[in-house]
């Protein structure tokens, strides 16, 4: 059972949003959802995801795809990204201890496609700037259903 | 140093230690000098041809490149010596100055050294500044023998003083290789358990086996039997013997025998599957080929060792060679382009699998051509063999014993990291500068060209390595190595955030080791630390962290920047980096950069610190200031919210004495005067000159007490403590501390609900002498919250005071200024991207590093706070000291007065200057309370409450005319009092009536010191309040008005007797004139007082004096002269006391409009007339007649009519009957003549006709009309007309006698009335005769 951890991040650096959850798939004895990291790396994952901006805009340049893939790991953490036409990054930090990787790319491209779909329609409202703190409890359930459908 | 380059296991490590009490700054000098001499050529040491391996002579062109160090070096890794020998410190040099001491005692210390030292294979001193012929004493040229002590003078170099050395170091190291040569050679086993690589490299492996292009084949079954083994003993021995023989060769320089060495290795160590020193050895080939492309010798590689070790089919070494690379880049055709893809594909991993190319390439090759591995450029065959190293330490992991050491992979790593690094950075010509600087280490130039062999992909794949393996696990000094290099890398790299992080992972290892500092003697490591780390460098580096985590917003500065960081900012990161640094800090003592973070914390993250983190940081900060006295400036710039003058005194008001003198004068300026600059008449509002005046509010006297109320804010949750305050102005004030307080006394409530929550933090506070004087009232201001406190101040200079702030001291923190904040700039929302901003900032080498540190200490300081926010000042305008004039005596018991209504009451009030400035100018004025009714009522009457101009008039009157105070002694008072001296007394003696309705009453007084220049003059104004009651006493209730005639009395003459009506018979008596020019007033007055009382009415000369009782009313009658329309103007406009502009009042018509004039102007002309006291013991008073209303009846009574008609009775011997009391007596059946006489008064001729009506007054008792009639003609014979036309046009003050004879024939009583019909062009009207005649006819 995997735990994520999902950031949106505006053009200045600043998180616009943040979620931390676990694979709802396989759980069993857990409060579904619940994430599993450790005190330890829970603290070090906003830097994780920091520091992997500078990967991100290194392939930004080099990849012509919305979804960038994995980029960057850091012991056991991966995190994959996905960057939006308006230089919006999406972070997903997760620990890899799930067997089919293969399956865990597709999905969550599939989830950031999606959350790409949200975070177009929180733009569009008039009373939303950029790089704005996304606060709309909608919008945190939405992706909350998002993450339980794919990941 | 670069310990992580790539030619380090080519280096040999020396270690320098001072001797012969050699001083620190000389010995960093020395040390200087010896490590600019790094590189020693084998063709400068004097050969020794007995050495077995390091004879210099056979490769004169290589050379022993040193490593110089201070550390003493840790014994941590000893176990990795025989397998990495450039690990091992072999020489120790001691530096020193010579200071005239034997050669046996240099000897001894060089003894001394190898004792302290024995790990080291040799030992050598090196003595500075020996003078020469000392040096030729002990050194002499001609002794060519090995020296252990080493002589150093200007004239010889120390070069060749290092050559000497290097000689005995190769001299040595031939004993020291010999040795080996018998040992078994075991792998290194660590220390510390290296078990967790095989978990980790397993996982690695994964990833190899998907993601490189290495094909690395993992079998299962790759380990070897044991018989197997057996047979491999001695295959792996001797490669191993080659291996370190090769290192030891790349020590010292030869690095064609080392390549040799390395070369036999492999070939051994890949026969017995000795897979930890394959890689080590391949790791060494490729520094060999580096080496000897660096020294410029030309070497021949082992082929076929080489390709068979490296999987190197023909084709693809083709591929690869430089000749190839060059044609495809010359060649622009697509299958070379798609070869150079794949082959930077072969890096990267990402783009095309390798198989792909090297099919797709070999078509190219011609068949059978030699593979020659000299054709592939350096790094290319580099790449290759640490490739294949990695891959073979990485195998290593399955061999339990042999597996290799997480240091040695993880520094393999780095070293090849470092050559990548170069590579990329200015590897587009391999060149020997590429080599020079490869070695040195040199700043590399920037190179825009990209380099075919190694992007950043490849980099951070190969840096991927390290963090599959634990490198907590490592001791901490090599994680501290691995993390700075790592951030190294990621420097060189541009990715600056990974940088960081590296770096903040450096400092979490090395936190914990820094709180022992202090004794450092225990801990060899943590004296490491402190070597390698001082205080400065991680304060350096948290600052770095803090500007690219974005730490270095400055909130309270910038009102962009407080929008980003509340709004959205990594806040729970920078938080947790902030926890960190103070962690740090604490550890490290630094209170003063301690300070700067709580500062930081408090001011710009409030808005997401936890509430017990805000009580942490506050303890934190308290203890920090009570033990070390560090000065903190109060982390909340916005502190002071308010400020306001109190005006709590009316009585000191001031007010200029320009202005003063125009409100008493009372005449409005006129609005528009017609400015001379500005001819245009057209009124210009914006254009109007602004009123010079002064600003009543904002005067306040020199010397005299003033309080401030100040809002301060607290938006922290636990409350915070004022401990002083003062006023920051242009000129001088002092603030009277012992007064400062909280406007609410709430204090103690909220001291003790929060004392309970957080008894600790109460007692902590730093005693110092303003404390005492706060004691008596703490000002506290509770959490979150805001607060008013009072303070009062006095101005001590005259002049313009402008307030800009406050200094105040807040608990522990220092004591600074704070300025007045008004309001906060609001950031306007951007929907758009601004482009500027857009782009970030790169933390690049010409990046200013601001110290955010330092800014925020800066910023609360020096109060930068105006983009944020606006502030105010406060001016106020100090004056010289103001005479006072207080009330010393009131006559009046208790300051109440009871009066009667229109009493007159005389009293005095004493007054006393009580200031030491005289006083010449006074004023006097009242006020009572019926003003204030009066007013309302007239300004109602402006905002459509009807009141016509009558009583308009009449509240006018009242409220100007009436005059309730009365100074008696004005004379007195100018002469005797001006001035009122400073400090002395006056007396002012007043007379009040009893007014009305009156309750209240005021003296105001007006007085201030009238100096030249008037605009420093200022009027101050005292107010004496006088309580009234006012009791009614005379009232008048009544009034009529009625004709007089000679027939009105006589019937009460009869009746009555009393004083009024004696006086009013003997007035008509003595009267020498008709009187009917008289008329009659009747008054009736009450006495509302409780006592009789004696009154006393005049009108003219008429005097009437009555008691009367209490609650009685008693009627008088005074007579009046009637009034002509002649004498008077009665068709005059009702006046305006106030001088208003007259507005007609179109509610009423024309003549109810003259008829009001009339009557106002004939109620005017009684009033000055009558007059009236009363009287009771000592107590008198006036009686108002104000109340006297006349209407229409009463006027004509009192106006002789325009048209007047009188009525005489002749008889036949023409006399003229008088009357007899008002009848005329005549005689039935004589001849009689009824003269009508008209007199017109009027200024038009008059045209009419007169009627006469005659008609006998009838018992009531016979009520028959007919009978009247009938009887009528009876009873008189009319010679003549009853009614008939004027005879002629009376003109104007002309009259005409009409006469008519008639005989009564009957006795009776007759009435004889006459009625002129007055015929006039547009009206007619009907006159009557005023005065009925009435004949009482007899026989």
């Amino acid at each position: 059972m995997s735990s994520y951890y999902f950031t949106i991040i505006g053009t200045k650096d600043a998180p616009i949003y943040e979620l931390e959850f676990s694979s709802f798939k396989l759980s069993s004895h857990q409060i579904p959802g619940k994430s599993q990291f450790p005190p330890n790396i829970k603290e070090i994952l906003p830097f994780i995801t920091h520091s992997s901006l500078d990967l991100i805009e290194e392939s930004q340049w080099s990849n012509n795809q919305y979804n960038l893939g994995k980029i960057d790991s850091f012991y056991g953490i991966s995190i994959n990204a996905f960057i939006t036409q308006g230089n919006i990054k999406f972070v997903i930090c997760y620990d890899n201890n799930s067997a089919n990787s293969k399956y865990d790319e597709s999905s969550i491209k599939q989830f950031f496609v999606e959350v790409n779909d949200l975070y177009v329609k929180v733009l569009m409202n008039p009373f939303y700037s950029v790089n704005d703190a996304i606060t709309s409890p909608d919008f945190d359930l939405k992706v909350k259903l998002l993450a339980r459908k794919y990941l | 140093m670069d310990r992580y380059n790539y030619i380090s296991p080519g280096r040999v490590k020396v270690l320098v230690v001072p001797i012969n009490g050699c001083d620190e700054q000389q010995f960093q000098c020395y040390y200087k000098q010896v490590s600019s001499c790094n590189e020693v050529r084998l063709l400068d040491i004097t050969p020794m041809t007995e050495l077995k391996h390091f004879n210099p002579q056979t490769s004169p062109n290589g050379r022993i490149i040193y490593e110089y160090d201070m550390v003493v070096p840790d014994n941590e890794s000893i176990f990795l010596h025989d397998f990495e020998p450039f690990r091992k410190t072999f020489i120790v040099i001691g530096l020193g100055k010579y200071n005239d001491k034997s050669l046996d005692q240099y000897q001894q210390m060089n003894n001394d050294l190898k004792k302290e030292f024995p790990s080291t294979i040799i030992q050598n001193c090196v003595f500075f500044d020996t003078p020469i012929e000392k040096v030729e004493e002990f050194n002499p040229k001609t002794d060519h023998s090995m020296k252990s002590c080493l002589f150093l003078n200007e004239s010889i170099s120390l070069e060749s003083l290092i050559c000497d050395v290097s000689r005995n170091f190769l001299f040595h190291l031939d004993d020291y290789v010999s040795s080996y040569s018998n040992i078994t050679l075991r792998s290194p086993v660590s220390i510390t358990d290296s078990q967790l690589l095989s978990k980790t490299i397993s996982k690695a492996q994964k990833r190899l086996s998907s993601g490189s292009s290495l094909k690395v084949s993992f079998n299962s079954n790759n380990q070897l039997s044991p018989a197997e083994l057996k047979g491999n003993t001695q295959v792996r021995h001797n490669g191993r013997q080659s291996k370190l023989l090769a290192s030891f060769y790349l020590l010292s320089g030869k690095y064609v025998e080392a390549m040799n060495n390395f070369a036999d290795a492999l070939l051994y160590l890949k026969k017995s599957e000795d897979y930890m020193w394959l890689g080590s050895a391949l790791e060494g080939m490729g520094v060999a080929i580096v080496l000897m492309n660096y020294t410029g010798i030309s070497y021949q590689l082992p082929n076929a060792i080489l390709a068979s070790v490296l999987h190197l089919s023909k084709s693809k070494i083709r591929d690869m060679s430089i000749d190839n690379t060059v044609n495809k880049r010359l060649s622009n055709d697509n299958l070379s382009t798609n070869g150079r893809l794949s082959y930077n594909g072969n890096g990267s991993k990402i783009l095309s699998p390798r198989t792909s190319s090297s099919s797709g390439v070999s078509f190219n090759l011609p068949i059978g051509a030699a593979p020659d591995l000299n054709g592939i450029a350096v790094p290319e065959l580099v790449k290759q063999l640490q490739d294949k190293s990695n891959t073979y330490f990485q195998l290593s992991a399955n061999d339990f014993e042999n597996t290799v050491p997480d240091l040695v992979y993880i520094e393999s790593i780095l070293r090849y990291l470092h050559f990548m690094i170069h590579v990329f950075k200015n590897g587009s010509n391999i060149n020997n500068n590429f080599f020079e600087t490869l070695v040195k280490n040199s700043p590399p130039t920037p190179d825009t060209i990209t380099n075919p062999w190694y992007n950043k992909n490849n980099i951070l794949n190969e840096l991927d390595k390290i963090f599959s393996l634990q490198l907590i696990d490592l001791n901490l000094i090599d994680q501290c190595r691995i993390y700075s290099r790592l951030s190294l890398i990621y420097n060189d790299l541009n990715m600056f955030r990974k940088k960081a992080f590296m770096l903040r992972t450096l400092i979490v290892a090395i936190l914990p080791q820094l709180s022992n500092q202090p004794n450092e003697s225990s801990d060899s490591i943590v004296t490491q630390i402190t070597n390698t780390f001082d205080i400065s460098t991680i304060k350096s580096i948290i600052i770095d962290l803090f500007n690219i985590y974005q730490i270095n917003k400055q909130p309270e500065l910038k009102s962009d920047d407080s929008y980003e960081n509340t709004s959205s900012n990594w806040n729970s990161m920078q938080l947790s980096l902030i926890k960190l640094s103070i962690k740090v800090f604490e550890n490290l003592k630094d209170h003063e950069t301690l300070a700067s973070i709580f500062c930081l914390s408090l001011t710009r993250y409030l808005h997401c610190l936890p509430i017990d983190d805000e009580y942490k940081i506050r303890e934190k900060m308290i203890g920090t200031v009570r033990d070390f006295g560090t000065k903190i400036p109060y982390p909340d710039p916005y502190l002071l919210r308010g400020f306001k003058l109190i005006n709590n005194k009316a009585q000191d008001e001031l007010i200029p004495f320009s202005e003063f003198q125009g409100t008493e004068i009372g005449e409005a300026t006129p609005l528009q005067t017609p400015n001379p600059a500005n001819p245009s008449f057209v009124f210009d509002p914006f254009n109007k000159p602004t009123p010079k005046s002064i600003e009543k509010d904002k005067l306040i006297i020199k010397n005299e007490i003033y309080q401030l109320r100040v809002l301060l804010q607290n938006p922290y949750s636990f409350e915070i403590e004022v401990n002083d305050i003062d006023i920051v102005s242009n000129s001088k004030t002092q603030v009277i501390r012992s007064g400062v307080r909280n406007m609410f006394h709430n204090v103690n409530k909220s001291q003790s609900k929060v004392s309970l929550n957080n008894p600790k933090l109460r007692s902590e506070k730093p005693s110092s002498p303003l404390v005492n004087d706060f004691q008596s009232n703490q000002l506290i201001i509770p959490p979150k919250s805001i607060e008013t406190f009072i303070v009062p101040f006095k101005p001590l200079v005259p002049g313009n005071l402008i307030i800009e702030g406050c200094k105040i001291k807040i608990g522990a923190c220092e004591e600074r200024f704070f300025p007045i904040i008004s309001e906060e700039y609001n950031e306007k929302l951007i929907k758009l991207k601004d482009y500027q901003k857009f782009e970030n900032p790169k933390l690049g080498d010409g990046f200013e590093i601001q110290d955010p540190l330092q800014t925020i200490v800066d910023n609360l300081r020096d109060n930068k706070v105006l983009h944020r926010v606006d502030c105010t000042t406060m001016e106020l305008n100090v004056l010289d000291p103001q005479p006072t004039l207080s009330l010393l005596n009131l006559s009046a018991t208790n300051g109440w007065l009871m009066l009667l209504e229109g009493e007159k009451h005389e009293f005095s009030i004493d007054l006393i200057n009580q200031s030491n400035q005289p006083i010449n100018y006074l004023s006097f004025s009242f006020w009572d309370s019926t003003i204030q009714n009066l007013t309302k009522k007239l300004s109602n009457s402006s905002i459509g409450v009807n009141i016509n101009a009558f009583e308009m008039y009449e509240l006018e009157w009242y409220l100007y005319k009436y005059k309730t105070f009365k100074i008696l002694n004005k004379q007195e008072i100018n002469e005797k009092y001006k001035p009122i001296k400073a400090n002395g007394e006056i007396e002012i003696k007043y007379e009040i009536t009893g007014k009305k309705n009156m309750t209240d009453s005021k003296m105001i007084l007006e007085y201030g010191n009238k100096l030249n220049d008037l605009t420093k003059c200022f009027v101050k104004n005292i107010e004496i309040p006088l309580k009234v009651t006012v009791v009614p006493s005379i009232e008048m209730v009544n009034l009529d008005i009625m004709p007089l005639f000679l027939s009105s009395l006589n019937g009460l003459i009869k009746s009555q007797s009393n004083a009024n009506l004696t006086n009013l018979k003997e007035f008509i008596d003595n009267l020498d004139q008709n009187i009917s020019d008289y008329c009659l007033i009747l008054l009736d007055m009450r006495n509302s007082w409780k006592e009789t009382l004696q009154v006393d009415i005049e009108f003219d000369k008429f005097q009437v004096k009555e008691s009367i009782k209490a609650n009685t009313v008693s009627r008088f009658l005074i007579p009046m002269k009637r009034v002509s329309v002649k004498d008077h103007d009665f068709t005059k406009i009702i006046p305006s006391i106030r001088n208003k502009q007259f507005i007609k009042d179109y509610s009423i018509t024309e003549s109810e409009d003259m008829e009001m004039r009339q009557s106002f102007w004939l109620r005017n002309l009684i009033l000055d007339k009558v007059q009236g006291h009363w009287k009771f013991h000592e107590r008198e008073g006036i009686i108002d007649f104000r109340n006297i209303r006349l209407n229409t009846k009463m006027v004509n009574y009192i106006i002789y009519p325009k048209i007047k008609i009188l009525h005489e009775i002749w008889n036949e011997e023409d006399e003229m009957i008088k009357r007899t009391g008002s009848q005329f007596l005549l005689k039935t059946g004589e001849f009689y003549s009824f003269k009508t006489i008209i007199t017109n008064f009027d200024s038009k001729p008059l045209d009419g006709v007169i009627r006469h009506l005659p008609f006998p007054i009838i018992d009531n008792n016979i009520n028959n009309s007919i009978l009247k009639e009938q009887s009528m003609d009876k009873k008189i014979v009319i010679n003549g007309v009853l009614q008939s036309k004027l005879p002629q046009t009376i003109h104007p003050n002309e009259s005409v006698d009409i006469n008519l004879s008639f005989v009564i024939l009957e006795n009776g009583e007759f009435e004889w009335g006459s009625l002129l019909d007055v015929l006039e062009d547009d009206n007619s009207y009907k006159i009557t005769a005023r005065e009925p005649v009435y004949i009482v006819a007899s026989a």
